[in-house]
C-alpha cells in the first residue's frame, strides 16, 4: 500500500500529498520540501475514497475521517441547490406571470417542494452518521 | 597497436581512444554537417544546450492525474512533477522537480468531465452550470489549481490534465 502525507491546511481539513515516480527522496524530505510542520505519514488506506464531503474531512492521529458537522453544512448547501433548482421553473411561472400558465398550479409544486425539502431538512439534521447524511440526501 | 602513417592512402592508424585531446580538433576541422544526431547520445542534449528559442516553446512540467491523485501524483503521467496535494473538493496544488525562474510561466488545463459541466449557460432550464478552471497561489516550485463553478462552489472532477510553460 503506497504511503501518503496526511496534514491539516490552513482552512481547517485535511490536505493529502502524495509523491510521484520521479521523486526518488523519502516522504519525509517531501514534507520538508513542502515546508510541512505538522504532518503524518501514513497508508493510503488511511483516507476516505468517496468524496461526496470531501471539504468535511479532518486530519485525525495517523488517520483521516469525515467530520459529520461539517458533512451536514455540506449537506444542507446541496439541499439549497436542489430546492432551487426544482425551484425554478415555478417561480418563473409566477414571477414572469406567462399568459396561458397556471400559477396557482405553480403555487402547489412549490409549496410539495418546500414539503420535501423541509423533511430532508429535518433528516439530515437527525443523521448521526455519514451514512445517514447520505441517505437523509437521497443518495 | 603502433602508430602507423600511411603517405599513399592519407591514412593514420592505431590511434587509441583519447589519443586526441580535447582542444586539438575544433569546429574548423570538421566538415560541415560532419556530426549527426545519431552520434550524440540521447542523455547529452539537455534543456540548457537548446537555443532560447526552442527551450522556451518545450513544455517544463506536465502531469495527467486522476481526481484525487491516484495512488501516485500524476499517476497516469508526468514530468517533472514531485507531488501532487488534494486540498478538497476540485482543490489541488503540484510541486516541481525543478523548480521555474520566475512565477510568470503559463499553466494550462483542461479537465476530464462530462460535457455539461462546460456549458457556459445560465442554466434557467437545469441544463447545467458553467465551470472555470483557475490557477492560484503560482510559485517558483509549486502551482495550485482549483475547479469551479459560477456559483462559487468548488467541484471535483474525473481528471486533471495540465501543462507548464516558461523559464
Amino acid at each position: 500500500m503506497a504511503q501518503v502525507i496526511i496534514y491539516t491546511n490552513d482552512a481547517g481539513g485535511a490536505s493529502i500529498t502524495k509523491a510521484s515516480t520521479g521523486w526518488t527522496g523519502t516522504l519525509d524530505e517531501l514534507a520538508k520540501k513542502l515546508n510541512l510542520s505538522n504532518y503524518e505519514i501514513v497508508d493510503e488506506s488511511k483516507v476516505p475514497t468517496e468524496r461526496t464531503f470531501r471539504n468535511a474531512w479532518v486530519k485525525g492521529s495517523g488517520v483521516v475521517t469525515e467530520d459529520v458537522t461539517k458533512s451536514k453544512a455540506l449537506a444542507h448547501n446541496t439541499r439549497r441547490e436542489k430546492r432551487a433548482e426544482e425551484f425554478k421553473p415555478y417561480d418563473e411561472t409566477i414571477s414572469l406571470n406567462i399568459p396561458g400558465t397556471d400559477t396557482s398550479a405553480a403555487e402547489t409544486s412549490r409549496a410539495a417542494i418546500r414539503t420535501k425539502y423541509a423533511t430532508m431538512q429535518t433528516n439530515i439534521d437527525n443523521a448521526t452518521d455519514i451514512a445517514g447524511i447520505k441517505t437523509a440526501l437521497g443518495g | 597497436m603502433a602508430l602507423t602513417l600511411n603517405g599513399s592512402a592519407n591514412t593514420i592508424g592505431g590511434l587509441a581512444v583519447g589519443g586526441v585531446p580535447d582542444g586539438t580538433i575544433d569546429t574548423d576541422a570538421l566538415a560541415a554537417n560532419a556530426v549527426v544526431t545519431g552520434k550524440i547520445t540521447d542523455a547529452t542534449i539537455a534543456t540548457a544546450d537548446l537555443s532560447a528559442g526552442v527551450a522556451k516553446g518545450v513544455a517544463k512540467a506536465w502531469f495527467i492525474a486522476d481526481n484525487d491523485g491516484g495512488s501516485q501524483a500524476g499517476n497516469r503521467n508526468s514530468w517533472n512533477i514531485d507531488s501532487w496535494t488534494d486540498h478538497g473538493t476540485g482543490d489541488i496544488s503540484v510541486t516541481f522537480t525543478n523548480d521555474f525562474a520566475n512565477v510568470n510561466y503559463v499553466a494550462v488545463g483542461v479537465m476530464d468531465q462530462s460535457a455539461w459541466n462546460f456549458r457556459w449557460t445560465s442554466s434557467t432550464s437545469g441544463s447545467g452550470y458553467a465551470t472555470m478552471l483557475m490557477t492560484s497561489d503560482r510559485a517558483v516550485g509549486s502551482c495550485r489549481m482549483q475547479f469551479v463553478t459560477t456559483s462559487g462552489s468548488m467541484q471535483d472532477a474525473a481528471g486533471w490534465t495540465y501543462v507548464f510553460f516558461g523559464d
